[in-house]
């Protein structure tokens, strides 16, 4: 918390960010906390039949229909088994509001602008381009994920078309 | 180009002006039928005048103009210095189209473009008395008011000491439309500038003396322009507010019975808080607020300059208010709106919400069922009790009235006859019938469509229809009525109907159908031939109808609301068209289905029957596998191969499910693991990122709070049957 307090005063040109981190695989990511909108336990999706790849299926978010994303097919990792951990995070991204699965959620952390690092080459190119930056926190590498990149360009402007 | 105004303001007038130019254009086919209604006259005066009004607030001068010359003309008609006659009639009606006109274009956010000069001159001609060839000085004395306006900043002092100068001037109780008009411009320059306001009223008096009344309607329109909602507590509050000593001068120049200005002022503060801007509102409230007796009346004209426009503006109107007060407080009383206009998506959330509370319901009604506490199981059955009825009450406030829809159809009729030169009368049954808001605007285009064609294609000229010993005017119907969870709409004309034969022959000849079919179908379902794509019996293509496209688009769009279309016809007697929809949209019957342990449910318009089959005796045509029933071959299909992915199908049940549909005229059997059931269900729309998925029309959620897909039939046949092959 002192740490927190002291990021404050840390003066209005480096701003501070609140993330919201998750683990998918092995990695841990943050997402701006502005951008989620609640944090769900797993509950059964239901697939949906002619849907494009990335799309696990719909779930019933109290009585609102919400599509959940196939996190792992989109950063090109394994399918897993869902656990007792494991989270469907809502998020709003260009208006729409969707789900994505992952596999654990740890914590909101405060991180200032200037501790974000742009994205060192790693990663095969079709997770790269989601990425924000990275940051180096406690020993511990946080990738930080550009939520409206999560999708192409040309599958919002899709989705946006219908 | 567009204009700058408080957006707040522009969609309340937007939306209440709207309404009024629905029921103008329902007042003027009235008024052909009762040229001489004096109530009609007045209504139509004010609903022009109301929109002018408002208009002039937003500075809207196009649509100032236009309403300014139909309010004119109307003068001239209640004065009785005119008569209602067909011409007249048109260049009303065409100025309420370029009234229209304009409003959409502002509702674009445009400014409007001015009316055409030619359609004005012909209005202006008409607001002329009849027999003389004067110009009414109301008409120009208001425009030289609209012009006079010019800010003069002395003005403020002097007009502040002036009311009761102009209210001597005006002792007789008339004020002039001139006067009537620069009040309006004070109030509504108010909102910019407050100097400008004493200017216009200084000008008015002086511009032309007691011609011409002020009408109550004129001062009630006024008063419910500035309402917005019209409050009438709101006036007689302030009626019985106690004058202030120092306005108390102007007040007794004109008697007893006048209404203060105080009174006044604070009437139009009140009336100004609601429309005008924000920094006047506040300007005044500050003065106002160091009253203590009444926090609404009386800036005192010495405090700020701002303030005393407010003075200054209300004194050439004082008159009025004096005389029409009374009145005023009567004639708003029933007027006074209890209604509360509420965004559709907030009664979606509504409704969606409620629907939710049933599904907890329905959980906790299937918990207390097992429970053996028989408190519990009371409550419970009270939730039940309470739920249902507030699942159809918020259903309702969703109903709207059709006559949303009919109103529009005395003027179509009446314009397509003229233009026709047919004689058709217009009857309209059951217009509070309610429905679904969604549906109401969903079916404004059938009905037209089909109410044209009833016109054009149906009732007779009229010499024809003498020589057939039928009456002169044709006799259009137009019918809604509830019918269980349906609401029947019926289009009726009694004209030439149809031939079935004529229907056949046409199909046959544009490659409809071969002679043989033709000549098999019954009489009713030649008729159903109205609908096909391509087929129309009229020789002449019209710019009314005639291309034989409009039948199939009413078609389709019937059928998209899950409702369904039937002709009824006897030649010289007269056609029948019945639509048949369901009440609302939200709720979809259906056929619950498993695949695997997956739920589906087919909306059940296309569900023809069920059976249990012993598919391995299913014969392979074409690489097609179909099954005989009752003698008919139908293709069968495996839902849970195209929807449960990785599945295998058994192909060698003794004992499956089979659902028969049908898309159009085509039916198709479906093998299905399970039935569940019928259950009629709200339909959620599948998120912006899976609509268009092929074969799926949208999600429910099932009692059990798990998702069931509702299948689009139509669609899904045509992606994986398709696909499969």
């Amino acid at each position: 918390m002192a740490n927190v307090v002291q990021a404050k005063n840390a003066g209005s040109e480096d701003p501070i960010l609140q993330y919201v981190t998750f683990r998918l695989a092995d990695e841990t990511y943050g997402i701006n906390v502005m951008q989620v909108q609640e944090v769900l336990r797993y509950t059964e999706i239901a697939p949906v039949p002619g849907a494009p790849s990335y799309v696990l299926g719909i779930i019933n978010l109290r009585g609102n229909v919400v599509t959940v994303i196939d996190t792992r097919q989109r950063f090109g990792l394994s399918y897993a088994e869902t656990t007792d951990s494991t989270r469907i995070v809502i998020i709003e991204v260009e208006k729409q509001v969707v789900g994505i699965l992952v596999d654990s959620v740890s914590e909101v952390v405060y991180l200032r602008q200037s501790e974000i690092e742009t994205t060192p080459n790693v990663g095969n190119e079709e997770s790269a381009k989601f990425i924000q930056g990275v940051c180096n926190k406690n020993d511990q590498l946080l990738i930080l994920v550009e939520l409206n990149k999560l999708m192409s360009d040309e599958e919002w402007a899709e989705v946006a078309a219908l | 180009m567009s204009f700058d105004v408080d957006q707040d303001i522009l969609q309340d007038f937007l939306i209440e002006a709207g309404e009024i130019l629905e029921l103008l254009s329902e007042q003027l086919v009235d008024l052909e039928q009762v040229p001489d209604d004096p109530d009609l006259l007045n209504a139509i005066f004010r609903g022009f005048h109301t929109v002018k009004g408002g208009a002039g607030f937003l500075q809207l001068t196009p649509l100032v103009d236009c309403c300014h010359v139909a309010e004119n003309v109307f003068d001239t008609l209640r004065k009785h210095q005119r008569t209602v006659t067909p011409e007249l009639m048109d260049a009303v009606l065409s100025a309420l189209d370029t009234v229209n006109e304009m409003f959409d274009e502002v509702r674009a956010g445009q400014m409007p473009d001015s009316a055409d000069p030619e359609l004005i001159k012909q209005l202006e001609f008409f607001a002329e008395p009849e027999s003389e060839n004067e110009t009414p000085p109301g008409a120009e004395a208001a425009s030289e008011a609209d012009v006079t306006p010019a800010p003069v900043e002395e003005a403020v002092s002097d007009v502040a000491l002036e009311p009761p100068a102009a209210a001597v001037q005006d002792s007789e109780g008339d004020i002039t439309d001139a006067e009537f008009e620069s009040l309006l411009d004070a109030l509504q320059d108010e909102g910019s500038t407050a100097s400008s306001a004493p200017a216009a009223a200084v000008d008015s008096p002086a511009a032309d003396q007691g011609s011409d009344d002020i009408t109550e309607e004129e001062f009630e329109a006024l008063l419910d322009q500035l309402h917005g909602s019209g409050k009438p507590p709101s006036v007689s509050s302030i009626k019985e507010e106690p004058a202030q000593p120092k306005e108390a001068e102007p007040s007794s120049s004109g008697g007893d019975d006048l209404i203060t200005d105080d009174e006044f002022e604070a009437l139009l503060d009140e009336l100004h808080g609601k429309g005008g801007s924000p920094v006047q509102s506040k300007a005044e409230a500050a003065p106002a607020a160091s009253q203590p007796v009444a926090p609404a009346s009386a800036p005192a004209p010495q405090v700020t300059p701002a303030p005393k426009a407010a003075p200054a503006a209300p004194a050439p109107a004082k008159p009025a208010a004096e005389k029409k007060v009374v009145n005023k407080k009567e004639a708003a009383a029933p007027a006074a709106e209890t209604t509360v206009r509420v965004d559709t998506s907030r009664l979606d959330d509504i409704m969606n919400m409620v629907g939710e509370l049933v599904l907890v319901r329905n959980r906790l009604v299937r918990l207390g069922g097992q429970s053996s506490d028989s408190e519990i199981a009371k409550a419970v059955s009270n939730l039940d009790v309470v739920t249902a009825d507030l699942q159809t009450s918020v259903m309702k406030t969703r109903m709207q009235p059709i006559k949303k829809v009919f109103g529009r159809f005395p003027r179509v009729v009446r314009d397509l006859s003229r233009k026709l030169k047919k004689e058709i009368n217009l009857r309209l049954i059951g217009e509070e019938t309610d429905l679904d808001k969604n549906l109401v605007e969903a079916l404004a285009d059938p009905l037209i469509h089909l109410v044209r064609n009833a016109v054009d294609h149906g009732v007779e000229m009229p010499e024809i229809r003498e020589q057939k010993g039928k009456p002169r005017v044709g006799e259009v119907v137009l019918s809604a009525e509830q019918e269980g969870d349906h609401i029947l709409l019926t289009i009726s004309d009694d004209g030439a109907g149809m031939n079935p034969d004529i229907l056949r022959r046409k199909a046959v000849e544009k490659n409809l159908l071969d002679q043989d079919a033709a000549d098999r179908l019954t009489d009713q379902e030649a008729f159903n031939l109205i609908f096909a794509a391509g087929l129309s019996t009229k020789e002449q293509i019209s710019d009314v109808s005639g291309r034989g496209v409009g039948m199939d688009v009413v078609k389709t769009k019937i059928s998209q609301l899950n409702g369904t279309i039937n002709v009824w016809s006897e030649e010289g007697k007269g056609s029948k068209i019945i639509i048949k929809v369901p009440l609302t949209l939200a709720i979809m019957p259906t056929l619950m289905i498993m695949l695997g342990d997956q739920t589906f449910a087919l909306p059940l318009v296309n569900v023809n029957e069920i059976f249990q089959l012993d598919i391995s005796r299913a014969n392979i045509v074409d690489g097609q596998e179909v099954l005989v029933i009752r003698e008919k071959t139908l293709p069968l299909f495996y839902l849970k191969e195209w929807l449960v992915p990785g599945s295998d199908v058994g192909r060698d049940l003794k004992n499956a499910h089979v659902v028969v549909v049908s898309v159009g005229t085509q039916k198709v059997g479906f093998v299905v693991d399970q039935l569940i059931g019928q259950e009629e269900v709200v339909i959620k729309p599948l998120g912006d990122m899976l609509h268009g998925t092929p074969g799926m029309a949208g999600a429910t959620i099932t009692g059990d709070g798990r998702i069931a897909l509702i299948l689009d039939i139509p669609g899904m046949l045509k992606h994986y049957a398709s696909t499969a092959r």
